[in-house]
């Protein structure tokens, strides 16, 4: 089968592009043509590995210091578009170039199973892609989370597409509901490979991963972690990754005098050998789409505290079997949370190891049986 | 005076934790040789060394300069130059080390525009002189000068705050507040 993967920048470290790597390194593998086209390229390598095989195409491509579009296109501006998608999606010159080199790029597509990662690459996907091509939808968020116009949009523009794919069993309800006649599937994001470095728990460390952003709540686990410093002044604790609110986390780090205890380390291209370097993972996300590096953790040996998030961390944690969840936003819980597992060292073995069992499940050839008898299955339909 | 000479590849004064607060810099570590804590007895006690980079760099004074200087010195003894290297007592437990640092002692009356002080463990062993740079290096986290940031201190209108090297040694950054501010370590 032939896939072209839409992605808005596959040049960006986040959980989408990780995911949609998987896939395509998958995918390949299984001997599938395999395209990934971003809307965005400003560097020359991408953040994670991706195989030699799959194509990138940048439709807008800025890696020389000016836009260059893929096909090169340097003729009038077609704004003829603009009424059918919300106002944001043609509020810039940026975005309007990037949404005219999408169409021409989709108007030429043929024969090949078309997946959008994102809303406004969703939309212009069901207004622009042919019909006949098989046009899918990966959605990394819940239907709750698109508000007003957008809301609008997608209940119109998702109505035509072959199949709305999410990440959770409680989207997946969600979005059957809204789309009745619409093929609506659970796939869950695969892990990239089941041999990953294993923690040895040698390390008085406990570890977590993500955007510094207010979603992540890494303010409330700093907070916390302040008590399990006072309770085990020998652990620390790692946070892996980059984003908007790491001055205001540094500052919080400073006013809390934990500069000893807790280390922002900036963003890695290693996540799996720096998870395997903790020995206790905590999730302090406000929401999460699914919870990828939660099961990168569970991958890596990692038992796992996390609050207890509207959807992901709860499908993919058993609380008490292979991970504990505590109230969201309670960060006294979370506390109790990691020095719970600090001093249970039964416990922590005990979780790490259904971790593994859970994390299996999640692995690259479950996952991606999945996703071809699907693409079967809708190309078969056609 | 025996010759200055460290102990070799692999020894430095690993850093276990830093504490400026409260008017003090306050240094926990562990004296490690060949990757590993090292309590061998020295000949003397170990001592902390902080060393001005700018005021060993300092030209040397001119004749009217020594004059000048001397003549200050004469009037009061407050006016003297702060020396490029200034030391401090360590506390050791086996291989660990604890050092004490009072910011004020770093507020010096000369203080330049912006200093920065490197931070050794000084001792002899044998009749050999050690000296040990302070730096931490065995926590498999290089880079911690974009990493790890300290809080710092204000006295006497000289702004001190300690911080990692490129090479993830300790220093200290003493910026007179009157100075221009901003600039990084």
């Amino acid at each position: 089968m032939k896939l072209t993967y839409l992605i808005y920048n596959a040049f960006g470290v986040g959980g989408t592009v990780r995911t949609v790597f998987n896939q395509a390194n998958t995918m390949v593998e299984r001997g599938h043509d395999v395209e990934i086209a971003t809307m965005l390229r400003y560097h020359e390598e991408p953040p994670f590995p991706l195989d030699d095989r799959v194509r990138v195409t940048a439709l807008v491509d800025n890696r020389s210091g000016s836009y260059v579009d893929w096909d090169r296109y340097e003729g009038e501006e077609d704004t003829s578009w603009h009424d059918r998608f919300p106002a944001g999606v043609s509020e810039n010159a940026d975005k309007r170039r990037r949404i005219n080199a999408m169409i021409r790029f989709l108007r030429g597509l043929e024969g090949r199973i078309v997946v959008g990662t994102r809303p406004t690459i969703n939309l212009v996907i069901a207004e622009f892609a042919d019909e006949a091509l098989v046009r899918v939808v990966q959605e990394h968020a819940g239907l709750s989370t698109h508000k007003g116009e957008w809301r609008e949009a997608i209940d119109a523009a998702y109505q035509g597409m072959d199949a709305i794919v999410c990440l959770t069993e409680e989207d997946r309800a969600a979005y059957a509901e809204a789309f009745p006649g619409v093929r609506v599937e659970r796939i869950p994001n695969a892990l990239h490979s089941l041999d990953v470095p294993r923690t040895d728990f040698s390390r008085h460390q406990v570890v977590s991963a993500g955007r510094l952003d207010g979603n992540k709540g890494f303010d409330m686990l700093i907070e916390a972690f302040g008590q399990v410093v006072e309770a085990h002044p020998d652990w620390t604790l790692r946070i892996h990754g980059g984003g908007p609110d790491e001055n205001k986390l540094r500052k919080l780090i400073l006013a809390k005098h934990l500069y000893n205890h807790v280390f922002l380390t900036g963003s890695t291209n290693r996540l799996d050998d720096e998870l395997a370097k903790g020995s206790v993972f905590a999730m302090s996300s406000k929401s999460e789409g699914f919870g990828m590096v939660l099961l990168e953790a569970m991958n890596c040996g990692l038992p796992v505290v996390s609050f207890n998030c509207p959807v992901g961390p709860r499908e993919l944690v058993t609380d008490g079997q292979d991970g504990l969840l505590v109230p969201e936003r309670d960060v006294d819980a979370l506390a109790a949370g990691i020095i719970r597992l600090i001093e249970d060292e039964e416990l922590r073995r005990d979780l790490s190891q259904a971790a593994l069992k859970k994390a299996a499940e999640y692995g690259p050839d479950p996952v991606t049986d999945t996703w071809e008898h699907l693409y079967e299955a809708l190309t078969a339909a056609k | 005076m025996a010759a200055e000479t460290s102990v070799g590849e692999g020894s430095h004064a690993e850093i276990g934790q830093v504490w400026p607060r409260d008017g003090h810099i306050r240094i926990l570590g562990t004296v490690v040789t060949g990757g590993t804590p090292d309590e061998t007895p020295v000949d003397e006690p170990w001592t902390l060394r902080l060393t001005s980079r700018e005021r060993r760099k300092a030209p040397a004074p001119t004749v009217a300069d020594r004059i000048v200087n001397r003549l200050k010195r004469s009037v009061t003894r407050s006016a003297e130059r702060t020396p490029s290297r200034l030391f401090f007592p360590v506390v050791t437990d086996g291989p660990h080390f604890e050092a004490v640092v009072p910011v004020r002692d770093l507020a010096v009356r000369d203080a330049l525009p912006r200093e920065h002080w490197d931070l050794h463990l000084v001792s002899a062993r044998g009749g050999k002189k050690l000296v040990l740079r302070v730096g931490r290096h065995h926590d498999d986290l290089p880079g911690k000068k974009q990493i790890v940031k300290f809080p710092e201190q204000t006295e006497a209108g000289v702004d001190v705050l300690p911080y990692y090297t490129d090479g993830d040694h300790l220093s200290v950054r003493c910026a007179r507040r009157d100075s221009a501010k901003g600039a990084s370590a």
